[in-house]
């Protein structure tokens, strides 16, 4: 059978039809009574840890593990459905008035429970996966780690949530601006494309191209000086940012102010010239969550590139 | 007897010939890797063997850069780091007389991030408290914050006086200040990966500054470790007999641990928790040659330096143009040295 | 009142345990004085408190007239020295150990002078361990070893010699060598000499017994006096059969069983 739930009522009508009509005619009449749902679609969907998970109707009490996520339900017009998120997820604002139900190192399972969700959303590497089955509590996990992730998601929990057709709107959305804001970066720029380092950690661990921030700032046009084959965040030998030489440096605020004091990197061009770029916390979450507001993080990076940049 | 046979006899016997002879070959054996090693890390980095080699014929504005401003004096950082940490565990093994003893027992290795942790919450936070952790630094909180622990370890176990206590103490503070740091990163998760880099020890920012504060500390911290070695060798005749021979344990114990504290607080300081070196170097030093304590902690000193360079080497190049956290390097040699000595333990047995 | 080492009420305490009680002595010098008695009468602890390694519940510890704790610690070095039952395991040279000797006269510097590397010569020739001057101690036989640990006292050149326990664990030929030497150091260095001894023959050959017992000190003389008043066998609570034979006293074991004085 296509519908393979236990909506049990919909189904003994299904079969009444099947036994008293014809067969065929059965079969469309009872397709025709699954989608006609209470609350929408009814779904069998694979998640990310290839788990077919099914869904009898949409669901109305979300709880999201990742603030990308969280942000996802809500671009899709269903944050009202939201009954609880996780302790970073801060936009758009009436979130914050949600329970906080934990974080990547440990989620609150008692509180989740105690909501009653239908449906909790996280990513992958979330370990309270088992625990949340055991205790019969749905969850659907989501690999958010680079771009393409992003309209994936958009398009899968659009899905899930039943606005499917707010999704692909969403999507092209997302898609244009991205476009829109690459080009007129490219086009924008008057010298070769710069090279640029990003460093997410002192340490220092830098953003290679395979990460998603490295991807924003690959399609802005730019040159990352760590190459594809060291991993999306390489722990990187200082020496070699030196023999580098980027033209632009993005970098924690608190960090940009002692560079120079790290042997060597004062003769660098992004440090010599001042072209440095650091983000307001706000601003640097919408660059480092792949989520619907990418188009908001690149435009953030395009501008500052442009300043430091010209 | 004559007076001349008589000490000639003397002489000899406080270092027969044979170990004599092996003592300096160790010595030499340390100053020729230091040498080797030196040479190495200038041609090995992000660069391939034949540029680097290049640059030091025909030296451009940049390449000079990177030889002289980075890769010679993170080499010669890592030798002094690694010579404070070879001479701390030296003094260690000798206060407390156990071969197993390492400069960290103290707490000073969770004293030192916990100093690391506030310093860098001063640097989001604006607690008017934690000023004080930004205007040091990481390295000098760091440091600070190893003080700290020993002289935490010290008041705990009232005195020096009893070995027992010392250590037991220096367990409960690491705990102790592991504990209040876990609980200050819950504050603020993203600086965990910092930590963790801390924590894993790394010399890559280690620059000229850097490498002659470790020279001066060195130079503070060995003259005087080598001035009371003799006290230590009294030690190992037993406690008794050292006090019947007029030495002050009091006394010897808290110039060594002061000594002991700093520096493992400089060597912390600027390249992070880094295990083993100072657990093995002396181990080393003894194992090849039988020695008194003087000689000890020189070759603790001379072959802990060679052992750290010989471990930044490795982690940048293993990888290259990335890098792995030298502590990891140490810990992986450290830990196959000491799988190798069991071994052999096991077999004499 | 001897002009060297001397206690008066001196009262030793383990924790709550009393050891010993008003105990008042005045150890002779150029002679050697063995303390015997039975385990736990406290012959360690007593030599102890004498050495200045234990400070005594009440009562003093005098040397040369001065009470102990009175003495600057390095003068009081030079004075005293102690051989501890058991020395640590060490992995210095036989010459370097008894240089340790040198120690409260020369310091941390250990550069040796002229004096010092002539009295440690003295020391090993008298033990006869120059031989192995340049041996590790660790890889010498435990007769050897002994020797070279009681070079290291002797090194000191100091008029009292406190030893504890010097011939346990040894073989009869070094025993004799240690007690020789002792008896040498008291008699012809005119040396103050007190060891804890547990062997009752080698006791024996000493010139004066401190005998200690379950209630304090019993006795505190000559071994004739010892042996007139039967301190031994007041001490250890049984008979102790001693026979004299060709100068010297030795104790003969009973193997029948006697029965106990005090059952």
């Amino acid at each position: 059978m296509v519908c393979g739930i236990r909506a049990n009522g919909m189904r003994r009508a299904a079969l009444w039809f099947a036994l008293r009509a014809g067969r065929r005619v059965a079969a469309v009449l009872a397709l025709a009574a699954c989608y006609a749902g209470v609350a929408g679609a009814a779904n069998v969907v694979r998640d990310d840890l290839d788990r077919d998970i099914h869904f009898e109707h949409a669901p109305q009490r979300i709880v999201t593990l990742l603030p990308s996520l969280t942000e996802t339900v809500c671009a899709l017009g269903a944050c009202g459905r939201l009954v609880a998120t996780d302790r970073y997820s801060n936009w758009p604002s009436q979130v914050l008035a949600l329970p906080k139900a934990g974080d990547l190192d440990g989620a609150e399972i008692e509180l989740i429970v105690s909501l009653k969700p239908d449906l909790v959303l996280l990513s992958r590497s979330e370990r309270i996966t088992e625990r949340l089955a055991e205790l019969g509590i749905p969850s659907f996990a989501l690999n958010t780690d680079h771009y393409a992730d992003i309209a994936r998601n958009i398009t899968t929990v659009g899905n899930i949530l039943g606005v499917a057709d707010r999704a692909a709107i969403l999507n092209d959305t997302i898609a244009d601006e991205v476009r829109t804001i690459g080009a007129q970066a490219r086009a924008a720029r008057h010298g070769p494309a710069p090279a640029v380092y990003f460093e997410v950690d002192p340490t220092p661990y830098a953003a290679g191209p395979g990460s998603f921030i490295g991807d924003l700032l690959t399609q802005l046009g730019t040159r990352n000086i760590v190459s594809a084959d060291l991993g999306a965040f390489p722990k990187l030998n200082p020496e070699y940012v030196v023999r580098e030489n980027p033209d632009v440096i993005f970098i924690a605020d608190a960090d940009a102010q002692h560079l120079s004091d790290r042997p060597g990197w004062g003769d660098i061009r992004a440090v010599r010239e001042r072209r440095l770029c650091s983000f307001e916390s706000d601003v640097g979450d919408t660059i480092v969550r792949p989520g619907p507001r990418v188009a908001d993080g690149m435009r953030a990076l395009a501008e500052c590139l442009h300043r430091v940049d010209p | 007897m004559s007076a001349r046979p008589a000490s000639i006899a003397l002489h000899a016997g406080r270092l027969i010939d044979g170990d004599r002879s092996r003592l300096y070959a160790w010595l030499a054996v340390c100053v020729a890797a230091t040498a080797l090693l030196t040479g190495a890390s200038l041609v090995i980095g992000t660069s391939s063997l034949e540029t680097s080699l290049g640059w030091l014929t025909s030296p451009d504005a940049q390449s000079s850069l990177i030889l002289w401003q980075i890769r010679l004096p993170r080499t010669i950082g890592a030798w002094f780091a690694g010579a404070l940490l070879g001479l701390g565990g030296a003094i260690a093994q000798g206060v407390f007389r156990n071969a197993l003893a390492e400069p960290y027992l103290l707490g000073t290795a969770s004293g030192a991030a916990l100093g690391v942790t506030l310093s860098l919450l001063a640097a989001d936070a604006s607690i008017g408290e934690l000023a004080w952790a930004g205007k040091l630094g990481v390295t000098g909180a760091a440091c600070v914050g190893a003080v700290a622990a020993i002289v935490l370890t010290i008041t705990l176990s009232r005195g020096v006086l009893q070995t027992a206590n010392l250590l037991l103490a220096g367990i409960v503070v690491a705990f102790l200040l592991s504990a209040v740091t876990s609980l200050l990163l819950l504050a603020r998760p993203e600086l965990w990966r910092t930590m963790q880099s801390f924590l894993l020890g790394s010399t890559g920012f280690l620059g000229w500054s850097s490498a002659s504060m470790l020279g001066i500390v060195l130079c503070v911290c060995a003259l005087p470790a080598a001035l009371f070695a003799r006290g230590l060798d009294a030690l190992s005749l037993g406690e008794d007999t050292a006090q019947s021979l007029g030495l002050s344990l009091a006394v010897l114990r808290l110039c060594m641990l002061g000594i002991l504290s700093l520096a493992t607080a400089a060597a912390v300081g600027e390249v992070g928790v880094v295990g083993f070196v100072g657990l093995v170097a002396p181990h080393l030093v003894r194992e090849t040659v039988a020695v008194n304590h003087r000689q000890l902690l020189l070759g603790a000193t001379l072959c802990g330096g060679a052992l750290l360079q010989a471990a930044d080497l490795v982690s940048r190049w293993v990888i290259h143009p990335a890098e792995l956290p030298v502590g990891a390097v140490t810990a992986t040699v450290g830990g196959a040295y000491l799988v190798v000595l069991l071994w052999r333990r096991s077999r004499r047995e | 009142m001897s002009e060297s080492l001397a206690c008066r009420d001196l009262a030793l305490k383990y924790g709550s345990r009393s050891v010993l009680e008003s105990v008042s002595l005045d150890i002779e010098v150029g002679a050697w004085t063995a303390i015997v008695g039975p385990n736990g009468s406290g012959k360690s602890t007593l030599l102890r408190a004498l050495a200045g390694l234990m400070s005594p519940y009440k009562g003093t510890v005098s040397l040369q007239g001065r009470a102990l704790a009175a003495w600057p610690r390095r003068e009081r070095a030079r004075r005293l020295a102690w051989l501890a039952q058991d020395s640590g395991t060490t992995n210095l040279t036989a010459a370097e150990v008894v240089g340790l000797g040198r120690f409260a006269h020369g310091g941390w510097l250990g550069a040796s002078k002229s004096d010092d590397d002539a009295a440690m010569h003295r020391a090993m020739l008298a033990t006869g361990s120059l031989p192995w001057a340049g041996r590790r101690v660790s890889t010498l036989s435990g007769g050897e070893r002994q020797r070279v640990l009681l070079a290291r006292v002797l090194a000191v050149e100091a008029p009292v010699l406190l030893l504890d326990e010097p011939t346990t664990h040894l073989d009869p030929p070094h025993q004799e060598e240690i007690a020789r030497i002792l008896k040498n150091q008291a008699h012809g260095c005119g040396v103050c000499v007190v060891s804890a001894i547990h062997d009752l023959s080698l006791a024996l050959t000493a010139d004066r017994l401190i005998v200690l017992g379950k209630e304090g000190v019993i006795g505190h003389g000559t071994v004739r006096e010892a042996l007139a008043g039967g301190w031994l066998s007041t001490a250890f609570r049984t008979h102790i059969d001693i026979i004299e034979h060709e100068g010297a006293y030795l104790w003969r074991p009973a193997l029948e069983p006697r029965r106990r004085l005090d059952a």
